[in-house]
């Protein structure tokens, strides 16, 4: 059956509304409060907004300070427009990721599209890619490398249909987008040349004219000249080898066993233990529990969680392979797909952390867009023209729908329900709460002190208590720049009233008119005089978090 | 013909890889150092090859005692043939092992030709049997998975040469069966795919199901009821089976995992029904399956097959990393062609290693063994299909990997050091060697189970020392052998001047700890295990038990 053009456009329409619907709905309320990165980046926006510079006074900065990480600013240049269209709302700075999301949706359509000339393959593929998990996990949470996954997707894009149109703007369109990625999100400066250099030996009969393509290279050269310059910048450098493999602890005690060894074969010995390692990493991330079953880490309870990829794409992956393999006049459209994917998984293979899904963004995309193409291939091809009995068919593809849906019903419920219980330590969920009692009792103490440690088992430091507190106080940014400073204490940082620092209690115990705001980890709770705890917070699951003590 | 293709005496190059596989096999001939398991089957041996008996004072059994499950018998009583014939030392305890290697080799050059019908192809597969890190590793040390592999494998050769030898298939069905438990699991459906499905492609005037091949299955069914039967009738069989062949079941992450979604999800207020419909028991099978396919990704057979280095190499996987682009060409090939026989040899990827859904989180060893022969099969079809020079080089990449892995054996051996200790050997070599008559004491948290690795590196064979209170103990392990005693946390030793009553003490830290006075006493030395984690403190004289 085919589609006439209406009706084409209107699903295409109605799949990227799926997208962009699922990306933005109720995006202030899910996740259920902004990380300390969400609020570093929502503050830091105000101040640049407001005075040109971010809350420490440093004017337009490449990276920005922010939690002690220097962040790349470009996610908090982005966020200026919806600012100035939204203003200092939680979901202000969730829009550029959902933005860029939805965009990569109509990309990727468009990418098979090309690729293939099939639109039931392409509408299918997008319509998984408008739910893919990790796209709208890490789409709803202000992730930079959303936007870096939908620019190269863009740009790929843009660089199939180069070869059909031959003209120049699309070349040089496609390498814009593709160089842009690497501006916005260190993983692509080895992804992108990679890219393009498996994109021209697979269609290098194709790249006609080659002067076109040539241009548009020497185009992107002088394009990358600024990011050579940024890449100088020491801060931007330090935050990209800090989590460089060379940091992993298992890499240093293997190096270690070799100590003892001299001339050729310790060199020899060094290179094959980098290259065991950097492999070993390499291939783990093709694991299928972490693909399929908890690689996004949104529970604590082992296979139990939800993958990048919904559990049901494993056979959809595979029919998608089988797909690609089965149709001989495809052959560079395969190899395309799959030097592709092989391609975006190197920069998670050389950081220090065995699974970093949040620099796999692209290579989920890449293998979500072939389990896309096996759903169709299942759908449309196998279960419709191969099964002749029409109930049958009916029937299996009933049952493939159904249990599609019940693998995203399960994904809402991890993603809405379960993920805000299990992980409310990783997104700093008392905080707020917490700096919102803190500007609530501001009027009644001379000085509020807020200990950062908390954590369930272990105590962490909330590195971004200054920004809960700048924002739910609405504090100007120039005020901040202009009264903070550096205490003598431990971790010490003043503004206002408000001294976030670790609590010594054998001194601070004695202090008058200061509210103490900590945990137990800082506080001796069970021996103070219960009358003075004026409010006690609690995690999401009911766990004690953070003692609010009344010192007069 | 095909005999005479495949025994013809003038086929040098499969000698010469033969000789190269026992050559590699038999290259830093002590090396890997034995793990307690391994070194249990080497203390066992010259009990039974003197005297018919093992440890618990049993006669000729059928099921062994470890440290985590019962074992079935073949591999000790492999190990007892080599300790009679060449002694208890290393030669007795690994030659049988090597033998068994090597032959595994000629039999990837018979299943390899058996299958493609080209001598080039099985002469490939050969190569890459002689050079995998896995199979050379496993074939050093004795263990149950080597014997098992040559067995699966001599099988298979069985079933797809032309005249069916019936007695001959049920003799190697029947070994496979002493061989592991394991193959309780597989031998049906592996003898079942491999006669009924993949011979009739290579004989295709046979009929699909004659009688021939029916009765081997049925016979091979029959066998592993009776054996599993057997084995049913030890007291803590059912025991062993949960926690070692079914522990998804068991296991309490899931369980509370969905437990907890469940709550959680009732809490926010949604409906227990759907609840139950999103998180059941069809997870326990869910993960059971990508557990199970999981094992077969490229990591373990190209990367690293057990990174604990019990079954292999630390960081190699059962092939070189080079070999993954001759793999990926093969499967290419395979999906490609869609060759009936070719696409046969991925379900027995399958089929041997189906077992592995029951067993989350463990890995699955035992099946991943029996796939190698046919991941070999798959890097062979690629090798061959491509240009030769091509192929010349990336052989030659894999070659320069493994010798670097098996001539600088020194960071592996430390690295694994944990599971596969050396210090124990100065423990022993030092008591007994150099001071033989003296009595021994020895921390018993200074490892999991020090009797087998101190009677092995000693030299001093196990005795039957066990009260028969129960023919069948569960996760036993000896706790004494002649002049060597074992303390525990709650036993005292004391000064005392009498040198009759005097032991020889290698002491652990917590041990030290319980007597004030030791730090008085003179040390004899103090050493620390591979990684040098845990300390040991010797006393020659001085105290008493």
């Amino acid at each position: 059956m085919s589609l006439d053009r209406k009706t084409k456009i209107i699903l295409f329409f109605a799949v990227f509304l799926l997208g962009i619907f699922v990306r933005f709905f109720k995006l202030s309320d899910y996740p259920v409060q902004l990380n300390h990165d969400e609020i570093s980046q929502i503050v830091d926006v105000r101040s640049i907004f407001e005075t040109g510079k971010d809350i420490y006074g440093s004017k337009m900065p490449l990276s920005f300070m922010s939690t002690g990480d220097y962040k790349p600013g470009h996610y908090i240049y982005i966020s200026l427009i919806p600012y100035y269209f939204f203003g200092d709302k939680e979901f202000t700075i969730r829009i550029p990721g959902a933005f860029f999301g939805s965009l990569t949706v109509a990309a990727v359509f468009f990418l098979t599209f090309f690729l293939f000339k099939n639109f039931k393959l392409s509408i299918t593929v997008m319509l998984l890619m408008a739910l893919l998990p990790s796209e709208l996990f890490y789409g709803r949470k202000s992730f930079e490398n959303v936007i870096g996954a939908s620019l190269l997707v863009i740009g790929t894009t843009l660089a199939i249909y180069s070869l059909e149109k031959k003209k120049m703007i699309f070349t040089i369109l496609a390498i814009l987008f593709a160089l842009l990625s690497m501006y916005v999100y260190t993983s692509y400066v080895i992804i992108v040349p990679l890219f393009i250099a498996a994109f021209a030996i697979i269609y290098k009969n194709k790249l006609i004219p080659k002067r076109n393509y040539l241009i548009a290279l020497l185009f992107g050269a002088t394009f990358l000249i600024p990011l050579f310059i940024i890449s100088t910048n020491h801060n931007l450098r330090f935050r990209a080898e800090s989590v460089f493999f060379t940091q992993d602890q298992s890499l240093g005690n293997q190096l270690k066993l070799i100590e003892n060894t001299n001339g050729l074969a310790k060199e020899l010995l060094t290179l094959k233990t980098y290259a065991d390692f950097l492999w070993i990493r390499y291939i783990s991330q093709f694991d299928l529990v972490y693909l399929f079953a908890n690689g996004l880490n949104l529970t604590n309870q082992g296979p139990i969680g939800s993958g990048p990829l919904l559990l049901i794409c494993l056979p959809f992956f595979v029919f998608g392979v089988l797909y690609l393999y089965k149709k001989k006049e495809i052959v560079k459209e395969r190899r395309l797909l799959l030097s592709l994917t092989a391609i975006s998984v190197i920069p998670t293979a050389v950081t220090f952390e065995v699974f970093s899904p949040h620099r796999s963004v692209i290579f989920f995309i890449f293998l979500n867009l072939i389990s896309g193409i096996g759903l169709y291939y299942l759908l449309f091809e196998l279960l419709t023209k191969k099964v002749k009995s029409k109930n049958l068919s009916l029937a299996l593809t009933s049952s493939i729908v159904l249990i599609f849906i019940v693998s995203l019903i399960h994904f809402v419920q991890i993603y809405t329900v379960n993920y805000p219980y299990e992980k409310d330590e990783n997104i700093h969920y008392p905080f707020e709460e917490v700096s919102r009692f803190a500007w609530q009792e501001y009027n009644n103490y001379d000085s509020i002190v807020i200990d950062a440690s908390y954590g369930k088992s272990a105590a962490v430091w909330g590195v971004a208590t200054q920004y809960y507190l700048l924002y739910t106080g609405n504090y100007p940014p120039k005020k901040f720049q202009e009264n903070f400073r550096y205490g003598d204490r431990e971790r010490e940082l003043i503004f206002d009233k408000f001294s976030i620092r670790r609590i010594d209690w054998r001194k601070d115990h004695s202090l008058k008119r200061t509210l103490i705001i900590g945990s137990s980890w800082s506080i001796p709770i069970n021996s103070i005089d219960k009358s003075k705890i004026k409010k006690t917070f609690h995690y999401l699951d009911g766990t004690e978090a953070f003692y609010a003590v009344s010192l007069d | 013909m095909l005999r005479g293709k495949i025994f013809n005496l003038g086929n040098f190059p499969i000698f010469l890889i033969i000789i190269l596989a026992f050559v590699l096999r038999v290259y830093n001939f002590d090396f890997p150092n034995l793990t307690i398991e391994e070194a249990r089957l080497a203390s066992r041996a010259p009990l039974i090859a003197t005297q018919g008996i093992d440890e618990l004072g049993r006669k000729f059994p059928l099921v062994f005692n470890s440290l985590d499950d019962y074992k079935f018998p073949l591999p000790s009583y492999l190990t007892a043939v080599g300790v009679k014939v060449f002694g208890y030392n290393e030669v007795g305890v690994r030659v049988p092992f090597v033998l068994a290697g090597t032959l595994l080799i000629y039999l990837i050059y018979v299943a390899g030709f058996l299958l493609s019908k080209n001598r080039t192809f099985a002469l490939t597969a050969a190569l890459l049997g002689a050079l995998s890190p896995t199979l050379i590793f496993l074939s050093k040390t004795p263990n149950s998975l080597i014997v098992l592999v040559l067995l699966f494998l001599a099988l298979f050769c069985a079933f797809l040469v032309r005249k069916l030898r019936i007695w001959l298939v049920l003799v190697i069905g029947v070994l496979i069966i002493m061989t592991s438990k394991y193959s309780l699991a597989v031998l049906v459906p592996f003898s079942a795919l491999t006669l009924l499905f993949l011979r009739p492609t290579l004989f295709p005037k046979e009929r699909r199901f004659q009688s021939g091949s029916l009765m081997i299955v049925g016979a091979f069914a029959l066998i592993t009821v009776a054996a599993f039967l057997m084995f049913l009738s030890i007291p803590d069989s059912i025991r062993s089976i949960k926690e070692n062949n079914l522990s998804v079941l068991s296991n309490l992450t899931i369980k509370n995992g969905i437990e907890r979604m469940r709550s959680q999800g009732v809490d926010a207020g949604w409906n227990p029904t759907i609840e139950r419909l999103l998180f059941n028991k069809v997870q326990y099978v869910l993960i059971g399956i990508l557990h199970w396919l999981s094992q077969l990704m490229p990591l373990k057979i190209f990367g690293q097959f057990d990174e604990t280095g019990l079954y292999s190499f630390s960081r190699l996987g059962v092939f070189p990393k080079v070999l993954i682009i001759p793999f990926l060409l093969g499967l290419a090939a395979i999906f490609t062609k869609k060759n009936l026989k070719d696409l046969l040899v991925i379900f027995i990827l399958l089929v041997v290693t189906f077992p592995a859904i029951l067993i989350f989180p463990q890995i699955n060893f035992e099946g991943l063994v029996l796939t190698i022969p046919f991941f070999i099969f798959i890097v062979t079809s690629g090798l061959i299909n491509t240009k030769k020079l091509f192929s010349f080089v990336i052989l030659l990449i894999a070659v320069l990997e493994l010798s670097v892995n098996l001539v600088f054996v020194k960071p592996e051996k430390v690295n694994v050091a944990s599971v596969r200790p050396l210090w124990i050997k100065i423990l022993a070599t030092d008591t007994y060697i150099d001071k033989k008559n003296m009595d021994v004491v020895i921390s018993d948290n200074l490892s999991e189970d020090i009797v087998p690795l101190y009677s092995w590196y000693s030299r001093v064979p196990q005795v039957y020392s066990y009260e028969k209170s129960n023919d069948y103990p569960y996760r036993f392990h000896v706790t004494e052998l002649p002049k060597l005693k074992l303390v525990g946390n709650d036993e005292k030793f004391i000064l005392c001047s009498q040198p009759e009553n005097q032991k020889y003490f290698f002491l652990s830290d917590r041990d030290l700890k319980k007597n004030g006075e030791l730090k008085w006493l003179k040390t004899y030395d103090e050493f620390y295990n591979d990684k040098g984690d845990v300390k040991v403190t010797a006393f020659t004289s001085g105290l008493c038990p």
